[in-house]
């Protein structure tokens, strides 16, 4: 066909094509319609009908309106479960972007090998969460572990860590910062990309280095950070593994974190339509929470692209 | 250099400081900067050297109190004797049957529903896409118990195919986005010069998008592999008999059994077995982060060769134009703005770190410039 006849036919054949491209499209997207009706709207509806059931794994779900939720205001687990996370949810995340962020400057000032020192932060975060929470539960043993070793030898009593009401939470926490290398990755990519054009203007003018951090590195990275934070919130609110493997709730229920709280009612006590109720209540906090912070951030977050 | 020279002139009480003492107070500030960076290094290596001392220990030295920090002798056979005390090969098998399983569900149905969101026109395009981008945000743990229920009634309980078979639809929102991302920095002229030849949608997408995007497609693979290794409550829940766990349910199952309780809680085992986890997990992720960089070189050269000369200007690099990807207007006009732009930067700064090599050539081409510009630096 030569490059007359098709510029001639080109008037039937371009809605033809587009009429093509939308058909091709729907085709590429068909697996994800299918996943997303199968396996993301249809179960989202589902758990949302059987958490206003009875329902027992075994036997069919039986409507019982609001009991569930009713159980909940008065299920002092519930509550224990909510604060444990709430608590442990409010310092985690704001430290762990402290501390990322804080690495991320500090590998951010020229200094040599620095693949080296990227590489030795970041591997923890890799680790996964199943070794890293053996590997705390030894290293933090009250008796036998290597931390109280230490501390012996240069003289305090260390405390009883995951085994003690009072210092389960700090031991989460500290396990948690010891993957803050994740974040500081994100932040070290940003802080590489803001130009250096703007730090020499700022220096004409006269800027010290808390201005020069506060008025351009903060704000240059701040999407990076408020992805981070989101990421953050969303994720430890869903902690699971470290609790289940290293404490199992305890002791008293003192880590007894959300998540776990729902697997044992799920497949330990087999309340599935309990278990569904205490699901969307978390969906409702992660989705107010990130609503809210959304929200406050709208403003204070600077995107490269602007207002265009 | 010239950064605290000036700051410290610029409120006018010039020269205050001598040279002399600007040098010493820089020596000064670069040795506590390395003490610091050294120190912490220590600090986050500390657990991962105890892992690998106490799998070596010999039973007197683990309840060694004070313990010591390295071992007396090193005592290989705590390897061999933990692999022993579970069916060890068979859960490597299915670990890696899942992880390849989902890699390939993903990249395969992730790719192709980025592909219609990067390149093709279709009616409801842009909803689909806020739809995708909000199902980021719904927990695993609201569709746990019905997609349980769906498996069960399928009898697909305690086989490997609940692990599997959703990522072969649509792999997760967050890659569909990512690779979305990473698609829409492709200049178009490629598909252009491909239809010409006659090359219908699939054949762009198969043997042009896909070729062009090894890079983002390795962040994905290794994205993947991180997230199997790492999943323990799907398996924990899914798989039941020995024959059909993975490592990380099949070493719970060890570490909670009678048999093992029976002894003493013998910690150089269970650090014994516990590195297998992380070891494979790093070697991959370095392996393809390196195959990916490389890639992404491929790319950069033949970018700098001029044969990706396009509207865009070819001399790009990646990490430029993913960066200007961030910036597109794009975001703004479909009313995404904060999780959106929010996301593409993270996007932007796992494809820099994926492309490690063409991000330092960036950021070094552009520090020549500025002090081109500047000669007082």
């Amino acid at each position: 066909m030569t490059m007359a006849t098709r510029i001639a036919r080109r008037g039937g054949w371009s809605l033809n094509l587009h009429q093509r491209e939308a058909i091709a499209g729907y085709l590429f997207l068909m697996p994800w319609i299918l996943g997303f009706l199968l396996f993301t709207i249809g179960p989202l509806l589902y758990s949302f009908y059987l958490s206003f059931t009875n329902f027992e794994i075994l036997s069919d779900p039986v409507f019982a309106g609001l009991t569930n939720f009713r159980t909940m205001i008065h299920d002092d687990l519930f509550w224990q479960a909510l604060k444990v996370t709430v608590i442990f949810t409010v310092t985690a995340v704001p430290l762990g972007v402290v501390v990322g962020y804080s690495l991320a400057l500090l590998l951010n000032q020229k200094v040599i090998a620095l693949s080296v020192w990227r590489t030795v932060y970041y591997i923890p975060s890799i680790v996964p969460a199943l070794a890293s929470a053996y590997l705390f539960a030894w290293m933090f043993n009250s008796e036998v572990g290597l931390i109280n070793g230490v501390l012996k030898e240069i003289g305090i009593i260390g405390p009883k860590w995951f085994a003690s009401r009072e210092w389960v939470i700090p031991s989460f926490l500290i396990m948690s910062l010891w993957g803050a290398g994740g974040g500081m990755l994100l932040y070290l990519g940003a802080l590489q990309g803001v130009p250096t054009e703007l730090y020499e203007a700022s220096m004409i003018d006269g800027a010290g280095a808390w201005a020069k951090f506060r008025y351009i590195t903060i704000p240059m990275t701040s999407p990076v950070i408020l992805f981070t934070f989101l990421t953050g919130l969303i994720g430890t609110f869903q902690i699971f593994t470290g609790a289940f493997i290293v404490t199992n709730g305890g002791p008293a229920n003192a880590s007894l974190f959300y998540v776990l709280y729902l697997y044992q009612n799920a497949w330990q006590y087999l309340k599935m339509g309990y278990a569904a109720a205490l699901a969307w209540v978390l969906f409702m906090i992660i989705l107010v929470l990130t609503l809210i912070t959304l929200k406050v951030t709208g403003r204070l977050v600077y995107y490269g692209g602007g207002e265009q | 250099m010239s950064q605290e020279t000036l700051t410290a002139r610029a409120p006018g009480k010039a020269k205050v400081r001598s040279r002399a003492s600007y040098i010493r107070g820089r020596i000064a500030g670069r040795t506590g900067l390395y003490l610091v960076t050294v120190f912490l290094a220590f600090v986050f290596l500390l657990p991962l050297i105890w892992l690998v001392s106490s799998s070596l220990k010999p039973e007197q030295d683990v309840f060694q109190y004070p313990p010591n920090f390295l071992p007396t002798q090193i005592e290989l056979g705590n390897y061999p004797y933990a692999m022993g005390q579970f069916p060890f090969v068979t859960a490597l098998i299915n670990t890696l049957a899942v992880t390849l399983g989902v890699m390939v569900g993903r990249l395969l149905t992730a790719s192709m529903a980025a592909y219609a969101f990067a390149r093709l026109r279709f009616p409801f395009r842009n909803a689909l896409f806020l739809i995708v981008l909000s199902t980021m945000m719904i927990p695993y743990q609201v569709l746990l118990l019905p997609q349980y229920i769906i498996f069960r009634d399928l009898h697909w309980v305690d086989s490997l195919k609940p692990l599997i078979i959703p990522s072969f639809f649509g792999g997760g929102a967050f890659f569909i986005f990512l690779l979305r991302q990473f698609f829409m920095t492709i200049p178009k002229d490629y598909d252009d010069a491909a239809r010409i030849d006659g090359a219908g949608m699939f054949d762009i997408y198969w043997r042009i998008i896909l070729r062009m995007s090894l890079p983002v497609l390795g962040v994905v693979a290794i994205f993947t592999f991180m997230d199997c290794w790492n999943d323990f409550m799907g398996p924990l829940i899914y798989l039941q008999s020995t024959e059909k766990q993975t490592l990380a349910v099949a070493f719970r199952a060890w570490e909670i059994s009678p048999q093992h309780l029976g002894f003493r809680h013998s910690w150089n085992h269970i650090m014994a077995m516990a590195p297998f986890s992380p070891y494979p997990r790093s070697l991959c992720s370095s392996w393809l982060s390196a195959t990916s960089s490389r890639a992404s070189w491929y790319r950069d050269s033949r970018a700098e060769a001029g044969l990706t000369r396009s509207s865009q200007g070819g001399n790009e690099t990646w990490s430029a134009r993913s960066t200007r990807a961030i910036q597109s207007p794009t975001s703004n006009r479909m009313g995404l703005r904060s999780t959106d732009s929010a996301t593409f930067s993270s996007t932007a700064s796992v494809l820099t770190f994926s492309s490690t090599s063409s991000c330092r050539r960036a950021i070094a081409g552009r520090r020549r410039k500025s002090s081109l510009r500047s000669p007082g630096s």
